[in-house]
């Protein structure tokens, strides 16, 4: 980043060297928090100094929390697409197991690929397990559902903000970062169930799965991710329930009106990406700590991993690979592509038509002194 | 001010020099961009925070 400040006594110029590479919503929050409370006249600008200081080194979050999140969103995930009880206890067990391995490495590496390679070969080793004995009749979500909540959900999304406002090459640098750290859980995956013998299947019918189980899972599985985002408590109700009734409208279109996964999407998060705008105005918190935990159980990660089978398997294959084979990877592909296309328009759009209705709308502030945001 | 940035246009009684002014806009620009922040809101609360100061702000984000 670049930053050019002019007063009437001068104007300095500096550059900012810094990686959009982490997520912690609490942070943002009282960064923002301070900026309006300067802005309103609450806060001396030479005591924002202090706020800074106390934020700028954040402590992680603890990591039986973690560990029990990480088993929650794995588990709610798996029963999204589908998994049977066995797999989402099997799923469950293997990303708990997985965060307090990526606590681990981070020990040892502050490498931004790492972690999630290491907590990818461990799901793809018990997948492998479930697999080989047939544990259960969805084997592969074992395998899948905790290398779903490894997505860079977050990244893929700013990469599509930025695009959206023609700062390509920003957006295109989000973008290639999110797909690098999905190269490395993908290849953590096979890897994983390589090792077990096993491959993961490019073309699986997906079982539906009822409303009931739909949305309470959804709900679950954006608390899971609010809690990796370090969202502050009192969003949390809210991020569920905008969870909850983007499913709802997602399994309602796709369950009686046939759309597809994308038009699904696109249509979800366009409720979830209005109610988190007019939420997040309401509460004085950053549109992302709301709408983004509440979504992002939508990021295709399944067809993601199943194409990145199909390419292995084609590489493999070579000139005998079957059409199916074909076929069915550049369905995945086209399907994850799609989906997180639809998603990015579907949460931005709202945040722009809100915009562009701000200057009508009243800006006044809702209390802040007793709303201030605590860490988890 | 909301978290988008967006506010009515005030300034406030700013007695920090341009150093100390143009110091804190870079911590807060930091923390939002390394924290995910959508790059939008990011710039528009940095130039709001430099109005409220009495500074004229140019961030440029890649």
């Amino acid at each position: 980043m670049k930053i050019e400040v002019a007063d009437e006594s001068g104007s300095a110029s500096r550059a900012i060297p810094a990686s959009p590479t982490k997520i912690d919503k609490p942070i943002v929050t009282v960064a923002i928090c301070m900026t309006i409370d300067v802005v309103e006249e609450r806060l001396a600008p030479s005591g924002a100094s202090a706020v800074l200081d106390a934020i700028e080194r954040p402590r992680p979050t603890a990591l039986p929390l973690v560990a029990l999140a990480a088993a929650a969103g794995a588990g709610s995930l798996g029963t999204i697409f589908g998994a049977d009880a066995p797999a989402v206890a099997l799923s469950s067990a293997s990303a708990g197991a997985g965060a307090v391995l990526r606590r681990r490495v981070s020990h040892y590496s502050s490498d931004a690929f790492v972690q999630q390679f290491a907590a990818a070969v461990l799901a793809g080793l018990v997948g492998a397990v479930a697999i080989h004995f047939t544990l259960s009749a969805t084997s592969s979500l074992v395998a899948m559902a905790p290398c779903m909540i490894l997505v860079p959900g977050v990244h893929f999304l700013n990469s599509l903000g930025d695009m959206y406002s023609t700062r390509m090459e920003l957006g295109g640098c989000r973008l290639l970062f999110a797909m690098l750290i999905m190269v490395a859980i993908s290849t953590g995956l096979l890897l994983g169930l390589g090792l077990g013998g096993v491959s993961l299947p490019v073309t699986e019918a997906g079982r539906s799965i009822p409303l009931a189980l739909d949305a309470p899972a959804a709900g679950i599985a954006a608390a899971s991710f609010a809690i990796f985002f370090s969202t502050p408590r009192k969003l949390l109700g809210w991020t569920m329930a905008i969870a909850v009734v983007a499913h709802i409208v997602r399994w309602v279109l796709m369950t009686f009106a046939g759309l597809s996964f994308g038009w699904g999407a696109l249509a979800a998060c366009a409720i979830a990406g209005a109610f988190a705008t007019l939420i997040a105005h309401r509460l004085q918190a950053p549109v992302g700590g709301v709408g983004f935990a509440a979504v992002v159980s939508m990021i295709p990660g399944i067809f993601i991993f199943r194409a990145a089978s199909g390419l292995i398997q084609i590489l493999h294959q070579g000139d005998s690979a079957s059409r199916v084979l074909v076929a069915g990877t550049l369905s995945n592909a086209i399907m994850a592509a799609t989906v997180i296309l639809a998603m990015g328009i579907g949460l931005i759009t709202p945040r722009r038509i809100v915009r562009a209705w701000q200057p009508v709308m009243s800006l006044t502030p809702a209390s802040f002194s007793s709303s201030r945001p605590t860490r988890n | 001010m909301d978290a988008t940035g967006s506010s009515r246009t005030c300034t406030v009684h700013n007695t920090m020099k341009l150093e100390e002014t143009t110091d804190l806009l870079v911590r807060v620009a930091r923390l939002l961009y390394t924290y995910a922040h959508p790059t939008d809101d990011l710039v528009a609360v940095v130039t709001q925070l430099g109005a409220a100061l009495g500074a004229r702000v140019v961030l440029g984000v890649r």
